[in-house]
């Protein structure tokens, strides 16, 4: 009868060898390449190899884009609610460049029976933005925009 | 006779409908003309508060002053009163602006408040329509010298609107022309 001569102790250290041998595995491709890039490419690769994906067409979330005249809207809004005379200035000079000149006129409806609108004293756009910084009344809303060839407004019917 | 008789009447009966059918206003209408015109005094107040604040640019309120008289019936005065004196002074708009806008404080804060119809617009037969607007005015002014001034005044705005017509890239616009005639100071108090 032969004697086993393997220690319990050999045996431990058998199997921790075999277990670090197994996790080394992987990883050893790795360690012959130098360059970082390719080692993540080298990883993404064999994660492909390993892991099959299903690619699926990235479909992205309709944008409201905004158009003239909420850009116009948020001029009012900003004018109106400026926190200085320098800033409100400021924003009607920017809103003018929608304008094909400071005199476009503006229509003010008051009241709208069917056809007949019944109208406040037209003004011109200039005096309408000045009109927002000096009594901050917001409260009339586009109700048409009349552009011309350049793309420019060249009359706008607010209605309150 | 009696053939010329029925058609004097009818006549008349055709001329009085034409008439009111041209004047009258639906109730809608004629409550967006009353709230129009009570805006535009509102309008006047921010424009006074304006002019009269000393940390106004003197550009600014120059144009502010200019907004504020088209506002007005040409000719039309402004109330003054002061708790110093019996007598209320009237100044042709203009020149009430330019004496507020010179007043001898640092500091000037005008409110208005309680703006309200005390006679609503009337129809006048030649179209105009006419009413009055009652507002409150808080006056304060100090110096830096401690020299303080406060009084609150009751000030009766009469208001005219009537409709006009103007021509807009080629085509007749119609529209309610709301002016403010003169400012009376009914009741002076501290």
């Amino acid at each position: 009868m032969t004697k086993n001569n393997i220690s319990p102790l050999s045996l431990v250290i058998l199997l921790a060898l075999a277990l670090g041998f197994s996790a080394c595995k992987k990883n050893k491709k790795l360690a012959d390449i130098s360059d970082q890039n390719a080692v993540k490419e080298q990883m993404e690769k064999e994660e492909m190899e390993e892991e099959p994906q299903v690619v699926e067409p990235k479909v992205k979330p309709p944008v409201k884009e905004a158009t003239k005249e909420d850009k116009l809207t948020n001029y009012f809004g900003a004018i109106a609610n400026a926190s200085s005379t320098n800033s409100a200035n400021a924003s009607i000079q920017e809103a003018l460049t929608m304008f094909s000149n400071s005199e476009a006129p503006v229509l003010i409806v008051i009241y709208k029976d069917g056809s007949n609108p019944s109208y406040d004293e037209p003004t011109t756009i200039g005096k309408y933005l000045n009109y927002l910084k000096d009594t901050k009344n917001n409260k009339a809303k586009i109700e048409e925009v009349v552009y011309d060839s350049n793309g420019k407004i060249k009359e706008l019917v607010l209605r309150k | 006779m009696k053939n010329l008789k029925y058609t004097i009447l009818s006549l008349l009966l055709l001329t009085a409908i034409g008439s009111y059918a041209q004047n009258n206003v639906d109730p809608g209408r004629k409550q967006a003309i009353d709230s129009l015109a009570l805006e535009k005094v509102k309008d006047l107040s921010k424009y006074i508060s304006i002019i009269g604040n000393k940390e106004t640019q003197f550009s600014e309120s120059q144009r502010v002053m200019d907004r504020a008289e088209e506002l007005f019936s040409p000719g039309s005065e402004m109330g003054v009163s002061s708790l110093n004196r019996e007598e209320i002074s009237y100044y042709k708009v203009r020149e009430y602006f330019e004496r507020l806008m010179a007043l001898n404080y640092d500091k000037v804060t005008i409110k208005w408040y309680d703006i309200h119809y005390v006679s609503d617009l009337e129809q006048q037969p030649d179209g105009t329509y006419v009413g009055v607007i009652t507002i409150y005015q808080r006056f304060e002014g100090s110096s830096n010298d401690g020299m303080t001034y406060k009084d609150t005044t009751k000030k009766d705005i009469t208001i005219y609107v009537k409709k006009k017509e103007t021509q807009i890239a080629g085509r007749i616009i119609e529209f309610w022309d709301v002016l403010l005639g003169d400012i009376r100071v009914t009741e002076t108090s501290a």
